[in-house]
């Protein structure tokens, strides 16, 4: 209740500086406030809510099969925002802690094994399960415990029940912190919205403040690319199904196309003018992606399969450079530095 | 793509000012990187010196000497990690020798706890040094012969496993002391050096394997530090790359620290140890030396952009630098980076502080702790905050265009610049 008030009240400051500015604002500011106001806000609201919503169904009954509704609600607003990983997002590591993959170690069930096995307590104390390890917390640590044969089987009052409902509120936890944060009087939102003012030291300029959306919509889409659909193609002779995102809980597909209608949302939100080549690259994405009907991705593992798959992944690549001509040329901003950039 | 993308994005803007004395910002670059490198291969050749010594004759003695030549031979290399991501040619080489995290089992024995095969390796347990014949995605494989060929060939990302690091600074820190079984307590991995001991002093068995193992990789190492240090060479590939084009050079620089600074050592080396709580976490776990591998990153990064590089014989490489060239460019810019880049080797001197003075970094890795929490955070804020300044510095010296894929866009730098 107290969180949504919160987001209202900054979404109607953010209406008022964006009225504020608006007779002098050039067109990178222009998209700049096109982007808080009408991709970014409305995602941490959603996801803030849908977490609320998780949280609140796991405290009433923690069984895998009442949460998968609500898991997935809340996993599909977190693909509406987990490529805006800055600010609010990226601070105190919240992006992994809301969702640590790829688990390149297998930490997360090690990490939940050994925490149902030694019953910690950090489960009863909000306060404290947020300094749990990331491999214990967030979308895919819940995945593991409703999804995996391995943890699914327990019942209402188990401990491992009470580590659902952790998991569940300090996510929603998370997400509420998130949604203040960016939308609050002080908030990110303005921060974005008043670039190259003294209300801004993070962006000296409005260029600084477009360049890091930017950078964002071009590093979400890489990251589907590479990562999403990289990681299970594996190569020919070694396809890797099981580095799929999410295809314990089905999702593998499903988070490529969220992800792909989010980059989608955000060029479009950004753009100008409508980025014509832009859009017929990602529709085309999307349509050859809904067209896989293959939501584990298990397909990459046959030739035939693989190569319906490596399409999408070079369209999204070839997207980029639509990207640039559409968006990035006539709004002069080209990207920056990525938390991808290293190995 | 990338060439249609950049030709593009140039051409909307300004022509370029000309980069005054870039020619000789770039030879200083090559000038550090071929110091550095050839440092790196001084340390690795005495650190082979001392385990051949280890393996003649084990004992505490020989084992505690190849470990300080190990931790001195960090020392050059690590200040080197400041030239990988923007040069193709470290890039695609550095993995041989600074891959990381590994799947030790691959190599040797490992504790119960370790566990084996995963959804992701399903070598990680295989053990070559016991194990001189197996099967490897489909080929039988005779490691009767540990040699550097068997290592760096066919051991090294066996089944296209990354974490089958089989060759390198880790896989020799792993032979030299062992897992770290103390997780968030104070103390590295405690090897035994009968490890090593002939007949019946044998502890852990194949110890005759388990030195030709470490010998080959020596020599291994030794070898792939010989070809990087003449890359920088006067005739070297690598150097002609940034001298013949000296505006690609100067990106390389940026891309590089950039790159080193954010995804890599704030994201991938710090943010992620300290959110996991995992001591395996730490880039240098057997040994503990990770305060030290941070430091010297840090350092590298500084290096290349004040121009100036002290050797391990403590003679000093110097010349005309990015930090000047951006001093005429905006002194403003060049002021924040400055500052940035020193506020971040005060963050990661005070983790090596804390570190030597007993404060180990796997203690500053324990659920809860606060203290080694905040030590570590600050550090990684540092470094996005001069990730920033960088971001600024490429406006300023109009490099935007080649910045389009970040790091990815100098895969390919002759593309980039046609």
């Amino acid at each position: 209740m107290n969180h949504s008030t919160l987001s209202l009240k900054g979404l109607a400051l953010a209406c008022t500086i964006f009225v504020a500015q608006a007779a002098q604002a050039g067109p990178q500011a222009q998209a700049v406030e096109r982007v808080v106001m009408g991709h970014a806000i409305p995602a941490v609201t959603l996801f803030s809510e849908q977490t609320k919503a998780l949280d609140i169904a796991a405290q009433n009954e923690c069984t895998s099969t009442a949460l998968i509704p609500a898991y997935n609600a809340a996993f599909d607003a977190w693909m509406g925002l987990q490529h805006l990983n800055i600010g609010p997002i990226e601070a105190d590591a919240r992006s992994l802690t809301i969702a640590f993959w790829p688990d390149k170690k297998g930490m997360i069930p090690k990490s939940l094994k050994a925490q149902i096995e030694a019953q910690d307590s950090a489960v009863f104390d909000a306060g404290e399960f947020a300094h749990v390890s990331i491999a214990s917390r967030g979308l895919f640590a819940l995945e593991f415990m409703l999804f995996d044969d391995e943890f699914t089987a327990y019942d209402q009052g188990d401990y491992s029940c009470h580590l659902v409902q952790a998991i569940a509120h300090d996510l929603s936890q998370t997400a509420a912190y998130i949604a203040s944060e960016w939308t609050r009087e002080d908030g990110y939102g303005t921060v974005l919205l008043n670039a190259g003012t003294a209300d801004s030291a993070r962006y000296q300029s409005e260029a600084e403040a477009l360049q890091t959306l930017y950078t964002m919509l071009i590093t979400g889409l890489e990251n589907t690319a590479v990562q999403r659909i990289g990681r299970p193609l594996g190569s020919f002779e070694k396809p890797r199904p099981k580095r799929a995102e999410a295809y314990r809980s089905g999702r593998a597909l499903r988070n490529i196309i969220l992800s792909v209608q989010a980059a989608r949302d955000l060029a479009v939100t950004m753009a100008p003018d409508t980025p014509t080549e832009t859009l017929d690259i990602l529709d085309d994405v999307l349509a050859k992606a809904h067209a896989l009907d293959d939501p584990t991705l298990a397909s990459v593992a046959d030739p035939f399969g693989r190569l319906k798959v490596e399409i999408v992944a070079q369209r999204i690549e070839a997207s980029l450079g639509a990207i640039a001509n559409d968006i990035g040329a006539p709004l002069g901003v080209s990207a920056g530095f990525n938390a991808s950039d290293g190995d | 793509m990338k060439r249609m993308m950049t030709a593009l994005i140039v051409a909307t803007l300004p022509a370029a000012p000309a980069l005054a004395g870039a020619p000789e910002v770039v030879t200083t670059y090559a000038n550090i990187a071929e110091a550095a490198y050839g440092d790196s291969l001084l340390k690795a050749k005495a650190l082979d010196t001392a385990i051949e010594a280890l393996i003649a004759a084990p004992s505490d003695v020989t084992l505690a000497a190849a470990k300080t030549a190990w931790v001195e031979a960090r020392v050059p290399y690590q200040q080197t990690e400041a030239f990988r991501f923007g040069n193709p040619i470290v890039d695609d080489w550095e993995g041989k020798v600074n891959a990381w995290p590994l799947d030790e089992g691959l190599i040797d024995y490992v504790d119960a706890a370790y566990g084996g095969a995963t959804d992701e390796n399903e070598f990680a347990a295989l053990n070559v040094i016991a194990t001189p014949k197996f099967t490897l995605s489909g080929t039988e494989i005779d490691a009767t012969d540990i040699t550097p060929e068997l290592i760096g060939e066919t051991l090294h990302e066996a089944d296209e496993v990354e974490s089958n690091v089989a060759s390198g600074y880790h896989a020799i820190e792993f032979l030299l002391w062992g897992q770290d079984l103390n997780g968030t307590d104070h103390g590295a991995g405690n090897r035994a050096y009968t490890d090593y001991a002939a007949g019946d002093d044998c502890t852990n068995g194949n110890c005759d394997r388990r030195g030709a193992y470490l010998a080959a990789a020596s020599d291994l190492l030794v070898s792939d530090l010989e070809y990087m240090a003449a890359q920088w060479g006067a005739d070297g590939e690598a150097r002609a790359a940034v001298t013949a084009d000296p505006k690609a050079g100067i990106t390389a620089i940026l891309t590089g620290m950039g790159s080193l600074s954010y995804g890599e050592q704030a994201g991938e080396r710090m943010k992620l140890g300290v959110m996991l709580n995992d001591p395996e976490e730490e880039h240098d776990c057997f040994s503990d030396n990770t305060h030290n591998s941070h430091y010297y990153d840090g350092l590298g990064i500084r290096n290349v952009y004040v121009g100036e590089y002290v050797s391990a014989t403590g003679s000093i490489v110097t010349g005309e630098s990015l930090q000047d060239l951006l001093a005429a460019a905006d002194p403003a810019v060049e002021a924040e980076l400055t500052s940035a880049i020193n506020a971040t080797m005060s963050e990661l001197g005070q983790i090596k502080a804390a570190a030597e003075a007993g404060f180990s970094y796997d203690q500053m890795l324990e659920r809860g702790n606060a203290a080694g929490e905040a030590l570590i955070l600050s550090a990684v804020d540092a470094l996005v905050t001069q990730t920033r300044s960088i971001e600024r510095a490429v406006a300023v010296l109009d490099l935007d265009g080649a910045m389009i894929e970040g790091s990815d866009s100098l895969d390919n730098p002759g593309a980039v610049f046609e």
